[in-house]
């Protein structure tokens, strides 16, 4: 009985804590704000009249669009597999593409290890090539189980990356497939693959410098 | 009775001062998001907006839209701020997903049908995004069917009991705290986890949290 007195006693005093807790939580998150640097800002706004607060909106919504390409670009939702070649808002084209698989490849004796994922980010077209060659890196041929050549043309592979390819850079293309079926799946080991029609209306609508926005 | 005509008349200016005042506080608002985006959209990198009032996640770069994804419902808890930016530390989650290990072949045949992928549909739909200063999102999927809403029903009741002790406990220690809990249809909290990587700016635009 004692035990029981003293364990009801304990439990209401613990309860009380909480609830006590509790109440100053809520208290301390009902009152507005704290110091931060969104501060400094509505100070400095506070002075200003309406019409010089919109003014101000104004100016900064253009210093914003004034960021955007000025030219066509690409975007490449790498989630949902799609590219668009889009001009200010307007969608150009858009094509089902495959991107990086996410998969993990480690050189037999460990020293290397390759993760092929499409990289994101805003990135630019650094070179077009028609009638492309495949220059296999190491990890092609680790994939494959076969020996890294010391010879750089047995390196050299035609007629995997369809008719066209774009680079982006370190070793990055928007090109074609021979494995069509796969498209609008993430099986690619880093580049971004595309339909042979989309990708020639790509490859032609787009020059050496067009901005590349992946995510 | 003839003098009470004269009440509507005396009120329209005090709602007119508040009407001017309200666009006022919006404009000075809009203005805050836009400065903080400003800086964020100079850098090459993808950022977020988490707008409260519009509740809307949007995805940009360079200031334009890439996509956006509608918040179902939204609870705010915290340290209020107009437009707050802050790195994405980490994802937090029961059963993050994991990467596929290549098995080098070890004849001709062509394996790569049968190699296993990280897709959009591995991604988790229930977590936690957690930045920097202690601003954590917790992303939940909109309920779909009678369990999935049976069990949604435990984040309030979560929400309520853990957050103000949360605050007391970061006060002790002087340090910010705000938790946001937002609820997307299913794909797009996927959608969120796939884009959103580790080190990536978001901007929480909560309006109307003047200081």
């Amino acid at each position: 009985m004692k035990h029981k007195k003293h364990f009801f006693n304990t439990l209401f005093i613990l309860v009380a804590i909480f609830l006590g807790v509790e109440i100053a939580g809520f208290y301390m998150a009902s009152r507005n704000g704290s110091g931060d640097a969104t501060q400094s800002l509505n100070g400095k706004a506070r002075g200003e009249r309406l019409d010089e607060l919109k003014a101000r909106r104004t100016v900064l919504r253009e210093r914003l669009e004034g960021l955007a390409p000025q030219a066509v670009y690409i975007v490449i939702d790498t989630a949902r597999n799609t590219l668009y070649v889009r001009n200010n808002k307007a969608v150009i084209r858009a094509a089902v593409a495959s991107s990086g698989s996410g998969n993990v490849l480690m050189e037999p004796n460990g020293l290397r290890k390759w993760v092929f994922d499409t990289p994101r980010g805003e990135y630019m077209i650094e070179s077009k090539r028609h009638h492309p060659v495949w220059i296999k890196p190491d990890w092609a041929f680790i994939e494959e189980g076969k020996a890294i050549p010391k010879n750089a043309e047995d390196r050299l592979e035609d007629g995997v990356l369809g008719d066209y390819a774009l680079g982006f850079g370190n070793g990055y293309f928007i090109h074609g497939t021979l494995y069509t079926r796969l498209l609008g799946r993430n099986v690619t080991h880093g580049c971004v693959r595309l339909a042979d029609d989309d990708l020639k209306a790509v490859y032609t609508a787009v020059d050496i410098g067009t901005k590349l926005y992946m995510y | 009775m003839k003098s009470l005509r004269w009440i509507p008349i005396l009120l329209i200016p005090l709602i007119a001062i508040d009407a001017i005042s309200t666009e006022e506080d919006s404009v000075k608002d809009q203005n805050q998001l836009l400065e903080t985006e400003l800086k964020i959209a100079q850098t090459r990198h993808i950022y977020f907006i988490f707008d409260l009032k519009d509740k809307k996640v949007y995805v940009k770069a360079r200031g334009l839209v890439f996509r956006e994804l509608e918040i179902k419902k939204i609870r705010f808890w915290g340290n209020a701020s107009v437009a707050k930016a802050a790195s994405l530390i980490k994802k937090s989650t029961w059963f993050s997903p994991k990467r596929g290990m290549i098995k080098p072949r070890t004849n001709n045949k062509d394996e790569e049908f049968s190699m296993e992928t990280l897709e959009l549909k591995d991604m988790p739909a229930n977590y936690t995004l957690i930045l920097e200063e202690n601003l954590s999102i917790s992303v939940r999927p909109k309920p779909t069917d009678m369990i999935s809403s049976l069990w949604s029903i435990q984040y309030p009741a979560k929400w309520y009991l853990t957050r103000p002790v949360l605050t007391v406990w970061y006060a002790l220690w002087r340090k910010p705290f705000t938790s946001i809990e937002i609820v997307l249809e299913k794909n797009d909290a996927r959608t969120l986890y796939w884009s959103f990587l580790e080190g990536m700016k978001g901007i929480v635009f909560s309006p109307g949290s003047h200081p």
